[in-house]
């Protein structure tokens, strides 16, 4: 359960990051919105509501964030409240936790998922013949960029 | 250097547990999934970000730096770990405050900050706003997680100079995987991934 909303938390913050930087760098075959500037507001919209999401779940399902057992000091399975709400993530990994590896693997496979996502999606809104003459919209000089800077 | 460690440690360590607002501040900011996760989101960014041939080739080297150094870094963490092995402060002192669950691998050195600090430095290099932003989120796990009662300050410091080591010797290496690096650059490319 926990690496399910892990993953589902990973694969939508890392669709937001894909947007934001195909709609810095032009490359709308991974846009999911065929114009520059609500690509960016979706990026951000899918990041924020990935780290909410995985970071608020607890308020609503039970699982290893209860109160600690006062006997051998294990969590116990319960809802969050919204006072142990900030630390209701901070699981061991021996106690339902993840260790670094498989949040490494998850992370891995949410950035491709999402990467291939948005590029199956960019496809509907921007037919394949096209697609394969075009990488970034703009190629301009280092530096002269619209909307950014470096 | 004991004593000025132990007492670096119990200054910071006295800010837990008194007030519930800094408690769960620190509980928040300290998680496994809140600043390693946004260093590793600041480096997959930079993937896709590049505007111009150059920039792209000077981001997309970047994050494969990244790769580099971080296998690098969980390498020297484990042997460390290993070599060192020092317990935890809330296992060697009275009386300290715990805001976090009670990890049982070695103190030394504070893996995810080496992990952040690494990220950060090679994302300094490429852009500095980034970097500086990571580098900072850095500095506030490895103060946290002291406030917290997790590390001493040398394992900290350990931590930023085993990031640091990553990536020169990622860098050391990725120069002699250059054929690797543009294989890789060549087939997500290909895939309209590059």
């Amino acid at each position: 359960m926990f690496s399910w909303q892990y993953l589902l938390m990973v694969f939508l913050a890392c669709l937001g990051i894909v947007q934001l930087s195909a709609a810095r760098s032009g490359r709308r075959h991974l846009w999911l919105l065929p114009q520059r500037r609500p690509v960016y507001a979706l990026g951000l919209v899918l990041l924020a509501v990935g780290l909410a999401f995985f970071h608020l779940i607890p308020l609503a399902t039970t699982g290893p964030w209860g109160p600690t057992d006062p006997v051998d000091g294990s969590a116990t399975w319960a809802r969050a409240s919204l006072e142990s709400l900030p630390g209701a993530r901070n699981i061991n990994d021996t106690d339902g936790g993840l260790s670094g590896h498989w949040q490494a693997l998850w992370f891995g496979l949410g950035w491709i998922g999402a990467v291939f996502f948005a590029r199956a999606v960019g496809r509907i809104h921007r037919p394949p013949k096209e697609e394969a003459g075009a990488g970034r919209d703009e190629r301009l000089p280092v530096g002269s960029a619209p909307g950014g800077r470096r | 250097m004991i004593s000025i460690d132990e007492t670096l440690f119990r200054w910071l360590n006295e800010l837990a547990g008194r007030s519930e607002f800094v408690d769960s501040t620190v509980r928040f900011l300290i998680s496994d999934y809140v600043i390693p996760l946004v260093a590793t989101l600041a480096v997959a960014w930079m993937w896709l970000a590049g505007r111009t041939d150059r920039e792209t080739d000077l981001f997309q080297h970047a994050v494969l730096l990244s790769l580099v150094a971080l296998g690098i870094c969980q390498l020297g963490v484990a042997l460390l770990n290993i070599l060192v092995g020092r317990p935890r402060p809330f296992e060697q002192l009275p009386e300290v405050n715990v805001l976090f669950y009670e990890p049982i691998n070695s103190s030394f050195p504070a893996h995810p900050v080496a992990t952040v600090v690494g990220l950060g430095i090679v994302l300094w290099v490429v852009r500095r706003p980034l970097g500086a932003m990571v580098l900072a989120l850095g500095v506030v796990l490895g103060i946290g997680r002291m406030i917290a009662g997790l590390w001493f300050p040398t394992d900290v410091m350990g931590g930023i100079v085993i990031g640091a080591l990553s990536v020169w010797a990622g860098t050391w290496v990725l120069k002699r995987l250059s054929k690797a690096e543009a294989f890789i650059r060549k087939k997500a490319s290909g895939m309209g991934l590059g």
